[in-house]
């Protein structure tokens, strides 16, 4: 299947099986601050608790306004193979390697601890999502479904 | 989504749960702590199940002296206190006055480090390897594991303390160091367990 | 949304009332740390004085050792204040769960093999 095709069979219905839970109360697919307004929850099947005694949609427990998100980071990544190596070295011992494997475990605690470090010493504020592009963003997202 | 802070009026009075980042990281924190307290107690439940596993090596009667580790408890109990005083300080937004009981924080637990490590060596020169019986190995577990936590420790506050050198208490840094001073407690906590079960157990207790 | 994250403050936002609060607590944690040393005095003269039998002295010693984490946790580390909820739920299911770990791991490495 090409492509192209995927994207023209993509399931773009935002609650297609007719759910209970929060996750089918946003829109398919899920943008990327998932909720624009933060849904009021009722009860445990929040969504369910809405179609029956509600309107079948979340209400907003906050206004319109611009989002905060978190910068994409690489650094966790290189905190989990810092410990990797680390972890790995110190099961080389009965390996007869070619490298010497407390050399391994120094190198993944580095790895791991210096990427602890870098974490801490940049500040980092992530962005936000002005309230105008959360607002097109809505739109489009309405806008697919009613195209359905 | 978007969280307020009230910054007209100078720093907030709770500046380490002031935005939503710092109460993210002090929900977290107590998790990893809660966490650590189990880890902690693997380790503890080792060392007194295979404590009297001496193979024939040296006992813990034979080696424990009672004035180092007192001295070493009354330092690390210490800069325990230094901490409280210095997240006071924070909380003030008196930066040089926070800055200078983390120092004295810092060079305590570098005191505190500095005798674990000379301890180790003496049981060493006693006959007491790492692999001489049962309990040699769950005491160098037990009391090493502590000790990697107070030099990560060490570590972390130094780190702070170089970066944010001249910056003043911010919304970012106060997390951090409300974080570390949490941290702080805990290795003290789990010192207060290693000195009652480890040491005066070992001396006293048959 | 503020973006003062990475400014210092000129002043602090605290009311009288905050001050004296925080002065309040100050000298409570100091009582809290005076209790402390007296704890760790009275464990080591527990031990070292050798009057009573071993199996008491474990007992008492262990006993003062949780009045310390007691102290540590509730005073140094503010979980009586409000807003720890959470905290206190993960502390003390930490807690919960060390005690079996640690009867167990003794039950199964210690009783058994030695």
């Amino acid at each position: 299947m090409s492509s192209t095709q995927r994207r023209k069979d993509r399931i773009i219905v935002d609650d297609p099986w007719d759910g209970r839970a929060l996750e089918w109360a946003t829109h398919t697919p899920v943008p990327e601050y998932n909720f624009a307004q933060v849904p009021q929850v009722r009860s445990l099947d929040p969504l369910f608790y809405e179609k029956i005694h509600g309107d079948g949609k979340m209400k907003p427990t906050e206004p319109l306004g611009d989002i905060h998100m978190p910068n994409g980071s690489f650094l966790p990544f290189m905190i989990a193979l810092g410990s990797f190596i680390a972890g790995f070295g110190l099961i080389m011992k009965h390996m007869d390697a070619w490298i010497n494997p407390y050399f391994v475990v120094v190198l993944g605690l580095l790895v791991m601890f210096g990427s602890m470090a870098v974490r801490s010493w940049k500040e980092d504020h992530g962005y936000h999502i002005t309230k105008e592009n959360v607002e097109a963003m809505e739109r489009e997202a309405l806008a697919d479904e009613r195209n359905r | 989504m978007s969280e307020t802070v009230d910054v007209s009026r100078g720093l907030p009075a709770h500046p380490e749960r002031a935005t939503l980042e710092g109460k993210n990281k002090f929900v977290g924190f107590w998790v990893f702590l809660s966490g650590e307290v189990t880890m902690f107690a693997t380790f503890f439940g080792t060392y007194l199940g295979l404590r009297n596993g001496t193979a024939g090596g040296p006992e813990a009667a034979d080696l424990f002296h009672m004035p180092l580790v007192f001295i070493m408890t009354m330092i690390l109990l210490t800069s325990s206190l230094t901490s409280v005083i210095a997240i006071t300080a924070m909380k003030k937004n008196q930066f040089k006055k926070m800055k200078l009981w983390m120092w004295i924080t810092f060079f305590l637990g570098v005191a505190f480090l500095g005798f674990e490590i000379y301890e180790f060596v003496e049981y060493v020169h006693y006959g007491l390897g790492f692999s001489t019986s049962a309990f040699a190995s769950s005491f160098y577990s037990l009391v090493g594991l502590h000790g990697a936590h107070v030099v990560f420790g060490l570590g972390w506050v130094l780190l702070l303390l170089i970066r944010y050198n001249r910056a003043g208490i911010t919304l970012t840094n106060a997390p951090k160091f409300y974080m570390f001073s949490l941290y702080w407690h805990f290795i003290d906590v789990v010192w207060v367990f290693i000195f009652t079960v480890v040491y005066l157990m070992g001396i006293g207790g048959g | 949304m503020a973006d003062h994250l990475s400014e210092p403050f000129k002043k602090s936002a605290m009311t009288n009332e905050e001050i004296m609060k925080t002065q309040r607590e100050m000298r409570i944690q100091f009582i809290a740390f005076a209790f402390m040393i007296a704890l760790t005095f009275l464990a080591f003269i527990a031990v070292g004085a050798e009057v009573a039998p071993p199996g008491f002295v474990i007992s008492f010693i262990i006993f003062l050792a949780f009045i310390q984490l007691f102290l540590q946790l509730y005073y140094f580390m503010h979980l009586k204040d409000k807003d720890h909820g959470w905290a206190n739920t993960f502390m003390v299911s930490g807690l919960v769960l060390s005690i079996p770990t640690i009867v167990a791991l003794i039950l199964i490495i210690g009783v058994v093999k030695y």
